[in-house]
């Protein structure tokens, strides 16, 4: 024990001078924050599963008649005969060509013995049974929001009391389960344990807060992880000084998210993460619950004269039988057209709420841009290579093929191969591109000559859905053009209104005209409104978006029927469609009732 | 057995870091102080001194010095008191383990590394259980595989990694109770930052890599290699398919590497720095008091040899697939033979070995380190104060040839 009392002596020494430096180290060398050189979540485990599928390979092997010589094998997972494909896959179009050019041996007075017949015969060499693994994924880990202690009815979306936050975490695979639910609102983080978390939220600013948010699954990994922009704004008299008011205290809630379970007010809001105006979006933006809610009675010259032309309408009567030589009604023709004008142009109402509640497209929207584009006359336009209630053009069905990858994996393989459509549109052949956009716009094309009124109505209401998710399409490009040009998102650096008109013009003129002059009004320093970039848009086919824009999103939602008939006839003003790149174009503006003019004659925008 | 499912996570080894720490890194984690419940084995905490120095965190803390400990028959004190299961079940729920024998005087801790960093809670698939005899300095640490599929009392059958994020360390504590039947009495939480931050600040680690990882951290080569903090954490971390075992190999592979490094030439005097920077990130129920207690223990097991490692590996578990399509696949423990585990791990610390000169080679280095340090402090402070903390010596009777 006495050899260890110097080291003794030293321990003392060590301690003290460690607590010291220990002491002075937390106050002096506390490093501010911890790097975090990884990812929240990390990588996460694949959700795979392997799965046996049984076959059956069917060899076969193309010989010659003359001295059974072996030419090549072919192996099919299907009873009968190979396809013409697998022999050329498998021996060759020459071989193919020969096996094609073969006939069915028959003894003749020639021919006795099947060494003398020309070309090839197919014999079943072998039938060998197997398996094979297939690996699948499986459905991740999901979370879903929604809004607690309030069910906020777009568009007026108003809660009585500050709701809450309900996330609600679903985990598809048998016997795991969702550890928690963990976040961000805003910048402060929660955790809450197991498949359900309500959060309180404050009032947020005009703008809103988003949420973060991911499902822990006790599989080991985590969904995907999600946001929800929320707002949450103080409505009415908040500032009463003794608290007593008459003026009812509410809170305007609404919630962009992919996962949100309440009603779509608008897909395009989410998409560009802007909120509609509080209160509910204007009149050419809504959506009303009821088809009556888009009855219109507007007097379509053109939808009367194709009326007349198809013999629905008896104007024998009229001057020139009640037509004009650019196939418009005349004064007379629509008058004796009237009533079933008025029919026929609200007999799409009920399809448009469908799809509006179905897709989130605004319903007035669509029935205004119908109105324009076709007066509801859904045939096909020889001048313009348009077709459907929306006028869906080549280039139209490219934007939607391009730009909504969801509509495009559904109607690809009706058209193509399965294993084509798995490449995507961008990366199809141009022929299979081609044929993808004929056939959506064939698709929506109503013409029927064989049909009573020479429009099939089922394919018109079916083009309705097919234009919901063209507008999807542009609202997808819109949100690219901005981001492109300002490296954020839509929504914060334009406004719910503007970005609609922005679409509108890159509906109308293309996506070359819109982002020109975005960028040129950047460059100016002018805010991205569409009072500031209307002023950019290149003279010609692009400025011609501007009365487009006008013409819809002033179009009176709910017209009376006129007491005279000294109106000017509605012009029917189809779409100027630009080349890819702006140019200079001669801006449509019919003085009178015109036929459709076609601005540019190469390729056609709906 | 459908095909093994290769994984790759980049999970972070809270015994990394927490080894190190209690054993000569201890002032790190004086952090969040944590829940403690009430132990199926409630180790009792007394800090037996050395020979050379006996440290006591309190006045009223009750030194041992019993030469010949007792021992006792663990059973899970409240067995009857765990919760039933919430959930149906994919397998039967064992009943819990008991009959481990273990002295009181052991010390049972938990050594954590979640897989994501705070302030949110993750799983654990890091888990060392350390079984410590402060008297006989000598400690053994049992890595748990985090997809070992055990009862987590008032839940269901699940991962043992998931009983933390589903109810923090108190249940965590509970499922160790029920199905290992011991209870920690301490635990260490750390983060994948917390680690990787570890190794760098002390400044990278040598580690013999024994066979080639092409697939893994973008190549490791076999050989001595050099790591700093991100390939040491995906050195950790990287499990190819099941294969659990080669992992929690290699994470105690680099417990030894980091902990011989804080032993080595006075590196011990990097602490109190240390401790800044971690506090309020690893999370422990350690008071900063108890681990200065612990240094001197923590002196004593830097002598090789006198840690002993063991893992619930392969020839403890069985694989199995959760029932369903997932085709996930679990280790379900053989109970037996984790009993008959950890029980070795216990009785080897239960044998008392007379240290090695190393111990004496150590404390020189940081004697020396300490005065140089000590000179510059007083060069530039002009007086040392003394700390409040400053622990008092002790005498403690220890018997001829023992630490």
């Amino acid at each position: 024990m006495n050899k260890k009392g110097p080291l003794k002596h030293k321990w003392i020494w060590l301690f003290t001078t460690i607590l010291v430096v220990c002491a002075m180290a937390v106050t002096a060398f506390v490093k501010p924050k911890q790097t975090q050189a990884y990812p929240l979540n990390g990588e996460g485990t694949d959700r795979k599963a392997v799965i046996t599928a049984s076959y059956t390979t069917y060899e076969w092997w193309l010989l010659t008649w003359n001295n059974s010589q072996l030419v090549c094998q072919i192996y099919a997972e299907h009873e009968g005969l190979p396809a013409n494909s697998e022999i050329e896959y498998y021996c060759g179009q020459q071989v193919l060509n020969d096996w094609l050019s073969t006939s069915a041996c028959v003894f003749t007075d020639e021919i006795t013995n099947t060494a003398e017949c020309p070309g090839l015969y197919l014999h079943l060499a072998s039938v060998t049974p197997g398996e094979r693994q297939i690996e699948v994924s499986l459905m991740p880990a999901s979370v879903y929001v929604d809004i607690a202690d309030c069910n906020p009815q777009p568009p007026e979306n108003r809660c009585e009391t500050l709701p809450s936050l309900h996330l609600i975490a679903e985990e598809p695979l048998p016997n795991e389960q969702i550890i928690n639910i963990q976040g961000y609102i805003g910048n402060s983080p929660f955790t809450c344990q197991g498949g359900e978390c309500f959060i309180p939220l404050p009032a947020t600013g005009v703008n809103g807060v988003q949420a973060v948010f991911w499902a822990d699954s006790t599989y080991g990994d985590s969904s995907e992880t999600f946001t929800a922009q929320i707002r949450i704004i103080p409505w009415g008299d908040f500032g009463a000084p003794d608290g007593q008011t008459t003026d009812e205290q509410q809170w305007y809630v609404d919630i962009l998210s992919s996962q949100y379970l309440g009603n779509i007010d608008s897909s395009c809001s989410e998409i560009w993460s802007a909120f509609p105006p509080i209160g509910g979006p204007p009149a050419w933006l809504s959506s009303p619950l009821y088809p009556d809610g888009l009855i219109s009675n507007q007097p379509y010259y053109y939808l009367a004269g194709s009326m007349i032309s198809q013999g629905l309408v008896d104007a024998g009567t009229c001057a020139d039988g009640g037509i004009q030589a650019n196939g418009a009604a005349n004064q007379c023709g629509l008058e004796i057209a009237r009533e079933l004008i008025s029919d026929w142009q609200n007999q799409f109402n009920s399809e448009i709420i469908q799809v509006a509640n179905d897709t989130g497209i605004p319903a007035q929207l669509m029935k205004n841009i119908f109105s324009r584009e076709s007066q509801f006359w859904p045939g096909f336009s020889a001048s313009y290579q348009e077709a459907g209630l929306g006028h869906l053009s080549d280039l139209g069905a490219d934007t939607v093929l391009l730009w909504n990858p969801s509509f495009f994996s559904q109607f690809c393989p009706l058209i193509l191969d399965t294993t084509v459509c798995q490449r995507g549109f961008g990366n199809l052949d141009i022929g299979d591109q081609e044929m993808l956009r004929g056939a959506l716009v064939q698709k929506v094309n109503a013409a029927c000559p064989e049909c009573p009124e020479g429009i099939d109505l089922s394919k018109a209401n079916f083009s309705i859905g097919i234009f919901a998710r063209s507008l999807l399409a542009s609202c997808e490009q819109v949100n690219q053009i901005l981001f492109n040009q300002t490296g954020r998102t839509a929504g914060e650096v334009s406004f719910y209104e503007d970005l609609w008109k922005f679409t509108l013009v890159n509906y109308n003129a293309g996506p070359g005209c819109l982002s020109s002059a975005i960028q040129q009004a950047i460059s100016s320093n002018y805010p991205l409104t569409w009072d500031s970039v209307q002023l950019f848009l290149e003279p010609g086919g692009c400025q011609a978006s501007i009365d487009y824009v006008d013409d819809i999103t002033f179009m009176p939602v709910l017209t009376q029927t006129p007491a005279s008939p000294s109106i000017q006839p509605t012009t029917i003003m189809q779409t100027p469609t630009p080349q890819t790149t702006p140019t200079v174009q001669v801006t449509p503006t019919p003085t009178e009732v015109n036929p459709p003019v076609q601005t540019t004659p190469t390729q056609a925008y709906p | 057995m459908s095909e093994i499912r290769r994984k790759r996570r980049f999970y972070f080894l809270g015994s990394l870091i927490t080894l190190g720490v209690f054993l000569f890194t201890s002032s790190l984690m004086g952090c969040q102080p944590g829940e403690l419940q009430e132990g199926v084995i409630e180790a009792t905490h007394t800090n037996t001194g050395s020979s050379l120095v006996q440290l006591t965190n309190s006045p009223t803390e009750t030194v041992n010095i019993s030469a010949t400990p007792e021992t006792v028959d663990v059973k899970p004190s409240n067995a009857v008191n765990f919760d039933p299961p919430s959930i149906d079940p994919a397998t039967p729920i064992p009943e819990p383990m008991a009959g481990l024998t273990l002295s009181e005087e052991v010390l049972v801790w938990i050594l954590l590394g979640s897989d994501i960093e705070p302030p949110f809670i993750g799983q654990t698939p890091a888990i060392h259980l350390l079984f410590i005899h402060p008297r006989f300095s000598k400690a053994s640490v049992v890595s748990i595989p985090g997809d070992l599929y055990v009862y987590i009392p008032g839940y269901t059958m699940q991962r043992i990694s998931t009983a933390y994020a589903l109810g923090g360390i108190g249940l965590l504590r509970q499922t160790l109770a029920y199905n290992f039947g011991v209870e920690p009495s301490r635990f260490v939480l750390a983060h994948p930052g917390d680690f990787q931050w570890l190794v760098d600040d002390i400044r990278t680690i040598e580690v013999t890599v024994f066979y080639p990882m092409p697939q893994a951290c973008g190549g490791v080569r076999a050989g001595l290699v050099q790591m700093d903090g991100a390939l040491a954490l995906c050195y950790a971390s990287y499990r190819q398919g099941m294969d659990e075992a080669d992992r929690m190999q290699r994470q105690q592979q680099l417990m030894r590497v980091i902990f011989r490094k804080f032993a080595n030439d006075g590196n011990l005097l990097m602490l109190p720095i240390l401790y800044a920077s971690y506090e309020g990130w690893v999370e422990t129920d350690f008071s900063l008091d108890e681990l200065i207690g612990y240094i001197p223990l923590a002196l004593r097991l830097a002598d090789v040899n006198r840690v002993s490692y063991y893992m619930i590996g392969w020839d403890q578990t069985t694989l199995w697939e959760i029932p369903g399509y997932s085709q996930a696949q679990v280790f379900l423990p053989i109970r037996d033979k984790v009993k008959t585990l950890l029980q070795q791990a216990i009785d080897d610390i239960m044998k008392p070995e007379p240290l090695t000169n190393q111990v004496q080679t150590l404390e020189a280095q940081l004697t020396a380190a300490y005065q140089v340090t000590a000179t510059a402090a007083f060069v530039e402070n002009a007086t040392m104060t003394p700390s409040p903390a400053a622990p008092t010596p002790t005498k403690t009777p220890t018997p001829p040839g023992y630490p």
